[in-house]
């Protein structure tokens, strides 16, 4: 199945349901690098479809799942009373698939607006009691869809004003559902009154569908909503990508700057096409809000793209983005070399070009590149990139707002490195400061994002939930810290996460691991220092290790050796094992000043 | 079109949906012949034979399906 790709990416076909079979297959094949997850699907309708396609959608990210499925419209009563099956089973998510053929009564017409008040207030309890014991009963990630308007309207218009009208309490429970996500960390609205909408709601909402299968959407809008809830979990899973690598001629403006001149580019209010490019610029811009990275790689003389967007109607200004190569190299060696800068892989940009040759040419040279079709019409680009969920947001981790700055940082140390003949003295003259310390809320978002995130500095690779991270915070056989890591070009935020548990006097190691973009800075030997003290403080002998290879994390096979660890065990696979008597560790940090958090109570 | 060329066209339909490249239905085949043939693996095929011929079924209709020759017929007349 060479055109896989087609049936995975929006717009869906019928395609990707009906091969559905074959399509698992090949996926399966094709790594085994995997993040397990179980995943649990309460429905108010059957959901077998949608649990296919989102387990292809999953499986697509790199992430694989146990499910669990409720029988036909058992959403609530799995949920709500004792479920020996669904406890067994331990969700990681739980997600609930309902719609407006949920909701069992609407107003009728001879309703009083207290009594439409209160049979608001009914229908979000039945769904809010349900969260809440949820979060209670089983700690998990809740992802539930919001309300679909219905495909026929007794009143017509007034069905949205009016406080009778089905369309006017669907807004009304939306909006409650809204609330009740701003208020709850774990809980995700699956927004299908938005997808509806894009879909076409009287294909959306098939009557036949119902009738025939007691499916809704109907079977042809699954594979929309499925990927949809896919976003939200490859995103909850650090999935998302994080940066931009932007053509400029009829990608950014419109017209090549080197044969037209900066006077003669297609951009701002003036035509319709400079309409289009200027739009385009804006969305990019509201990306950078989001913490998203823009880079430019263009096939230009660099005076030539400079000239270009200094362009007084550019939207994006040259310091809008962080890295910019316009030269005549290959694309693929300018987004290595941006990827290596910034320390991403290559495979977390977004490579948009208006030319086909270099898209096919980036996704021959790099390894899962992601470039989206997006044709040659500027008006396009925007809608192909935005169904693809490719920055889905789910936390805002403070972390996220000063990302771009970070990676600008980063970029002056890079220089700054080059000055030095001995890398000691490099790092003496970064005078850094480290705060180590067992987690505290304020940082369980960015923990979270960073567990998902890091696959190169990650001997592990196992996943956390932000639940499972709070949980492991208050447990008290858990050592647990966060490293925060400060030097004279800035702060770098949280950049390494530690979790052992403790059993006796024997701490096995559960997860280590360290943003890239820290790497070679003497970090980890801090890290290392603070974990074994913490281990002396609990009278621990050994600490336990274990290395575990994956596609990513291949520079880790040593690390416990360098760190003074002896090698236990290897099994056929490379897995390894490793211990340390806590008599025999010798402090190694020298380069880091350490800060305690003195607000912090340790245990 | 006749029912015999229908049955050859909408074979992949069937082939895709029960994962067998060797399948083969004939008019005469019953869901309760093939394996997995459930209420889900039903919907699919439905579905699949509406995107290949681009019309819709009604209710009545897809519920007096007692065989795939019931649908041939039925397919043959919204084509016709």
């Amino acid at each position: 199945m060479d055109n896989l790709h087609e049936y995975l990416m929006p717009p869906f076909s019928e395609g990707l349901l009906l091969k559905r079979k074959r399509i698992k297959r090949q996926l399966i094949s094709r790594r085994n690098d995997w993040i397990d997850k179980k995943i649990a699907v309460l429905g108010g309708t059957t959901t077998h479809d949608i649990k296919d396609a989102l387990e292809i959608f999953l499986l697509n990210q790199g992430i694989r799942c146990d499910f669990y499925e409720s029988e036909y419209n058992q959403y609530w009563q799995d949920a709500m009373f004792e479920n020996e099956k669904l406890k067994q089973f331990m969700p990681n998510i739980i997600f609930i698939h309902t719609g407006n053929r949920n909701i069992d009564r609407f107003p009728s017409l001879s309703d009083s607006r207290e009594a439409v008040d209160e049979l608001v207030d009914n229908v979000y309890g039945h769904f809010s009691d349900m969260w809440n014991r949820i979060f209670k009963q089983y700690g998990c990630i809740v992802i539930q869809n919001n309300f679909d308007y219905p495909y026929w309207r007794l009143q017509g218009n007034r069905e949205a004003t009016d406080y009778h009208g089905r369309v006017n309490f669907i807004t009304r429970l939306n909006l409650m559902f809204a609330e009740y996500a701003q208020r709850h960390e774990n809980f995700y609205i699956n927004d299908i009154n938005y997808l509806s909408a894009l879909y076409g709601l009287e294909k959306w909402n098939d009557p036949f569908s119902w009738y025939m299968y007691k499916c809704s959407p109907a079977v042809q809008a699954v594979p929309l909503l499925a990927y949809s809830v896919s976003n939200i979990i490859k995103s909850l899973l650090g999935k998302n990508k994080k940066a931009f690598a932007l053509d400029l001629d009829n990608t950014l403006w419109g017209g090549v700057v080197g044969d037209e001149g900066a006077e003669n580019l297609k951009i701002g209010h003036e035509t319709p096409t400079g309409e289009a490019y200027t739009e385009f610029q804006e969305y990019l811009k509201g990306h950078r809000e989001l913490g998203v990275i823009l880079n430019v790689i263009s096939k230009n003389e660099e005076k030539n793209a400079l000239s270009g967007l200094n362009h007084p109607e550019m939207t994006l200004k040259s310091d809008d983005f962080v890295m910019i190569k316009a030269n005549w190299e290959p694309k693929s060696q300018n987004l290595m070399e941006i990827a290596g800068v910034l320390a991403l892989t290559p495979d977390s940009f977004v490579f948009v070009d208006d030319n086909p040759a270099e898209r096919e040419l980036i996704r021959q040279q790099i390894e899962n590149a992601t470039v989206p079709e997006i044709g040659e019409k500027p008006e396009n680009f925007i809608k192909t990139i935005d169904r693809m969920g490719y920055f889905e947001t789910t936390v805002m981790s403070g972390d996220d707002e000063t990302r771009e700055r970070m990676y600008l940082e980063n970029a002056k140390r890079t220089t700054a490195e080059a000055s030095f003949s001995d890398y000691d003295e490099y790092l003496e003259s970064l005078d850094m400061s480290a705060e180590i310390s067992s987690f505290i809320p304020m940082y369980y978002s960015r923990i979270t994002q960073l567990c998902n995130k890091s696959n190169q500095f990650n001997l592990t690779t196992r996943r956390y939930t932000q639940a499972e991270i709070e949980k492991i915070a208050v447990d008290n056989s858990y050592i647990k810290l966060y490293g925060k890591l400060k030097d004279k070009f800035g702060d770098n935020g949280v950049v390494s996460v530690v979790i052992g548990h403790q059993v006796d006097d024997v701490v096995d190691v559960d997860l280590w691991i360290m943003s890239c973009r820290v790497l070679k800075r003497g970090m980890e030997y801090a890290m290392m220092d603070r974990f074994a003290e913490e281990c002396r403080r609990r009278n621990v002998n050994t600490i336990i290790g274990h290395y575990y290879p994956t596609g990513k994390n291949g520079m880790m096979k040593e690390f416990y050796g360098l760190q003074g660890f002896s090698k236990e065990d290897e099994d056929e696979i490379g897995n390894t094992t490793w211990s340390l008597h806590l008599n025999e560790y010798i402090m190694k940090n020298h380069v880091i000043d350490l800060k305690h958090r003195s607000d912090v109570q340790e245990r | 079109m006749d029912s015999e060329k229908i049955l050859e066209k909408i074979q992949s339909i069937f082939r895709d949906i029960f994962d067998d490249e060797d399948l083969m239905v004939t008019v005469e085949t019953e869901s309760a012949e093939v394996e997995d043939w459930d209420s889900f693996a039903q919907m699919q095929i439905i579905m699949g034979v509406e995107a290949m011929f681009g019309f819709k079924f009604s209710t009545d209709e897809v519920t007096e399906f007692k065989n795939v020759g019931d649908m041939l017929e039925c397919i043959a007349r919204h084509i016709a």
